[in-house]
């Protein structure tokens, strides 16, 4: 499902800004980044690229929400 | 003969330190990664989980097979002690060298990234620990050209370490790739184990004055 | 003010288990993905946001290639600049994943600066605006020469080497930032207003100048990165009045069967490479064709070039004599790897077979395969859409406000794509000569004062979907506007009737659902915007296809297939009317516009 995990997140908050797509977020609590919005991974890997500690995991396959008649 | 036979039970009791963590390790959902990385991984979190077995190999240690004599023990706390302090130094370089086989962040900038990452409460542990470590490697590489004697550097590296090993598990359990709550649990449940040894060796060298004059010399 | 985002309580293990096991309405809501229709309970409050503004000479908006010039050189030129990105600094838009750039250089081409601009033009059937083709080329070299210094070609990631002259200048930067307003005041441009989104502040520039760098766009297609590009800086400029052009025109790019939306898998690891310098290749690349097969001979497309298969087909878009092989043999120094407008990622199967493309061994298994159409929908051919110059300065018709790149309907390549590299050298050379005539026009102009009901009607449009109560989410209405316009019978293979009936689905979009764009979080807010500046660009996109009755270039009219030099020695212009009404209007292909 595309951005799939973060595992080993130092709290840098690299990979939040280098999201072309607004994807990833800071927890608060932890200090560290979380998938907050995956359906809208464009699976370009910037943030994978931009990780100091390479933290990221990312699958081929795309996150789609359910497609309902309007809501 | 003897030796051999003593080198054989002390290499299996370490290797069972080994074990649970390796178990663990196997049976965790962690997203495949390069052999490199997963081998650079297994070496630090291998050299990491040896650090506890340390605290058994040490003078504290009451758990040595029977008819070990004291004197190999030492020689292996050694062994393994250098090693696995060298293996832990260069970690932080270890996480970023895969970089410089792949397109991304370069690992000159990937580290320094990591080094200014400062507001990381895990970043800061690992930083701490890398110092404790340096410290406990050259008091003991060099404890006789420091000058010190050998009581005072046995208190020293006592106290070091038991910093050092709570300091390093909460790096590992703030910070570990692999550090699910199985693994943290278990980190912690050696941590505790290798301080409570360090203490009970503590009481004992307290009640027994005796113990004070004897002992090996490294 | 308020905690930099609402977290919505949910660990990554919470969050894996709801994904893999209870699917559903329930699941998406929490992770807050857009419930379609709906009662809206905003997590964000709009009515506790902090304002911070800021006053400039020149503000920049983008932080690509075109933007990083830009800055750099009206900073250079003695004004005061502030740059705002949607993204990070050489992180977003398509500069991260554009690895050749052009440097024209005479001896080594064995060609004069003339003979290559009159090569383009022949390619681009007159499409193209000579003016820019010629700029492009000329300072190509040294543009070049400075992203060298940089460090731009010793990485695959731009941030670095972008952030060096900036910090060298120390211009300011603010990035993660949504505009959404342009501001004019009085005939002339006063500046930009837009939010955070991270610590949800309100961003207002007071600017004497606004240089637009914000890229083209699609329709967030899978399979080309560009899903952050929705046409921004074209829909807020076009709302205050400016001309905006280019919009028939398509960029053909296909993706791949299997995982289609995996950008990086499809591109075959083309991203971690670093950028290289490409010399003069000119070529007519229709994307085009590959479609026209698809819709015609129907899916799975045999394995070979389109060129192969087009000659086999009756009818279908044509080339000038001269470029009639789209997809041949690679060039010396690496081929499709090196090549492309934004180095073009491989075809699969381009050479000879499934898998056969070059550095496809870094895609996982059954990453290749059958083409896909689609991969880049609502994109056009880069520097053909985008506002209308009214000079060689990148000036368009609203005083004091320039843009560059992507933003710029430059017509610097044509309507079709004429030079590999051209793309991101000319985002770079256009983005240097926006920014120093930006500083040139900010230094004879007063700073504009906006009055504060301006500023308060901005920012009530800006916040609105956060207020509604009750609407649609901004990704059931993304979905359904991809849903009409993505099909190849739209806008790839073009026809009045179809063209007329997605009208129909895309006014029914811009007149019931974009007023009703409804978000619970900045992020939503964000995406509510950029639904909306989709929405008017499919419509733009849509009229001018209708209007343009021949074939050129990328754009291909199944019921006008041939090219109309009698009528259509033109370029489409769109401005708003004084009614609200788009407006349509042809620029003949050798003069500025009127």
């Amino acid at each position: 499902m595309a951005i799939s995990s973060i595992d080993g997140c130092i709290g840098c908050g690299t990979c939040v800004q280098s999201c072309p797509t607004d994807v990833i977020r800071m927890d608060p609590r932890t200090g560290k980044a979380f998938i907050q919005y995956v359906a809208d991974c464009q699976i370009c890997h910037l943030c994978r690229m931009y990780c100091p500690v390479d933290a990221i995991s990312i699958t081929p396959d795309k996150s789609i929400p359910v497609v309902v008649s309007w809501g | 003969m003897r030796s051999d036979t003593d080198r054989c039970r002390l290499i299996a009791a370490a290797s069972m330190l080994l074990l649970p963590p390796l178990v663990l390790l196997t049976r965790g959902d962690y997203p495949g990664r390069s052999l490199l990385k997963e081998t650079l991984s297994m070496l630090t979190l291998g050299a990491f989980f040896l650090l506890f077995g340390q605290f058994l190999l040490g003078r504290g240690a009451r758990f040595a097979p029977e008819g070990i004599r004291f004197g190999r023990l030492l020689n292996l706390h050694k062994i393994i002690g250098y090693s696995v302090v060298s293996l832990l130094l260069v970690h932080p370089f270890l996480i970023v060298l895969p970089r410089a086989f792949e397109g991304g962040v370069s690992p000159g900038d990937a580290l320094m990234q990591i080094l200014t990452t400062l507001d990381s409460l895990g970043v800061v542990l690992g930083m701490v620990s890398w110092v404790l470590m340096l410290v406990i490697g050259a008091t003991s590489l060099l404890r006789a050209r420091l000058g010190l004697d050998y009581r005072t550097w046995r208190l020293l590296h006592a106290l070091l370490s038991v910093l050092l090993v709570v300091v390093a598990s909460w790096h590992a359990i703030e910070l570990g790739r692999h550090t699910d709550a199985a693994v943290a649990l278990l980190v912690v449940m050696l941590a505790c184990a290798a301080v409570l040894v360090v203490i009970r060796q503590a009481v004992y060298d307290y009640s027994n004055p005796l113990s004070q004059t004897r002992g090996a010399r490294p | 003010m308020k905690a930099p985002h609402e977290n919505n309580g949910m660990s990554r293990r919470r969050f894996l288990t709801l994904a893999g096991g209870t699917a559903g309405a329930a699941t998406l809501a929490a992770m807050g993905m857009a419930p379609g229709w709906g009662e809206n309970r905003a997590a964000f409050d709009p009515d506790n946001m902090d304002q911070k503004t800021h006053q400039t000479d020149v503000l920049v908006i983008g932080g690509g290639m075109a933007g990083l010039f830009a800055a750099v050189k009206a900073h250079d030129a003695g004004a005061r600049v502030v740059v705002l990105s949607k993204g990070r600094l050489g992180a977003s838009g398509q500069t991260p994943f554009a690895k050749g750039i052009f440097a024209f250089d005479a001896r080594e081409a064995g060609m004069s600066l003339d003979a290559f601009v009159a090569e383009v033009s022949r390619s681009a059937l007159g499409t193209n605006n000579p003016v820019y083709t010629r700029q492009m080329a000329e300072h190509s070299a040294a543009r070049v020469a400075e992203l060298r210094d940089w460090g731009f070609f010793d990485s695959p990631l731009c941030n670095k080497a972008f952030s060096r002259p900036m910090e060298a200048r120390g211009i300011p930067l603010i990035e993660r930032v949504m505009v959404t307003h342009l501001i004019e005041h009085e005939g002339r441009i006063a500046g930009a207003a837009g939010f955070t989104l991270d610590d949800g502040h309100l961003i207002q520039v007071s600017a004497k100048s606004v240089v637009l760098c914000t890229g083209a766009g699609g329709f967030k297609p899978n399979g080309f990165p560009i899903c952050d590009l929705t046409h921004d800086g074209t829909v807020m400029a076009y709302r205050i009045g400016a001309k905006v052009t280019g919009k028939e025109w398509n960029d053909g790019h296909p993706g791949q069967a299997q995982n289609p939306a995996a950008c990086f898998d499809g591109w075959h690891g083309m991203f971690e490479r670093k950028p290289d310098v490409t010399g003069v290749d000119v070529r007519h690349d229709l994307g085009v064709e590959l479609n026209y097969v698809a819709y015609t001979k129907g899916a799975p497309l045999p394995p070979g070039p389109p060129d192969r298969l087009l000659g086999r087909l009756d009818g279908g878009p044509s080339r000038p004599r001269g470029f009639d092989r789209p997809h041949g043999p690679p060039p010396p120094g690496g081929g499709w790897l090196t090549g492309g407008p934004i180095h073009r990622p491989p075809l699969p199967g381009a050479d000879g077979g499934a898998g056969g493309g070059p550095g496809g061994d870094k895609g996982p298994p059954g990453m290749r395969g059958a083409p896909v159409g689609g991969s880049s929908a609502g994109m056009a051919i880069h520097k053909s859409e985008g506002l209308v110059p009214i000079n060689d300065r990148c000036e368009s018709n609203i005083p004091g406000l320039y843009a560059a790149g992507d933003a710029l309907g430059s017509y610097m390549a044509g309507a079709i794509y004429t030079q590999i590299g051209s793309s991101l050298a000319g985002s770079a050379v256009q983005g240097a000569v926006a920014g120093e005539a930006a500083a040139g026009y900010s230094r004879g102009v007063p700073m504009p004062s906006v009055p504060a009901d301006k500023l308060a009607q901005v920012e009530n449009e800006m916040l609105a979907p956060l207020r509604r109560e009750a609407g649609y989410g901004p990704a059931w209405v993304t979905q359904t506007l991809q849903g009409v316009m993505i099909p190849n019978f739209v806008l790839y293979i073009k026809k009045e009737s179809m063209l007329n009936a997605a009208l129909a689905y895309i006014e029914e979009l811009r007149d019931h659902h974009l007023p009703m764009l409804c978000a619970g979080d900045l992020h939503e807010l964000r995406l509510a915007h950029e639904t909306a500046n989709m929405i008017l660009s499919a419509e733009m996109k849509l009229r001018a296809s209708l209007m343009r009755k021949e074939s050129r270039c990328s754009h291909f009219r199944i019921d006008y297939p041939e090219m109309d030099d009698a009528n259509w020695q033109a370029w489409i212009n769109i401005h708003q009317g004084a009614d609200g009404q788009m407006r349509l209007e042809k620029q003949p292909f050798d003069r500025w516009p009127a």
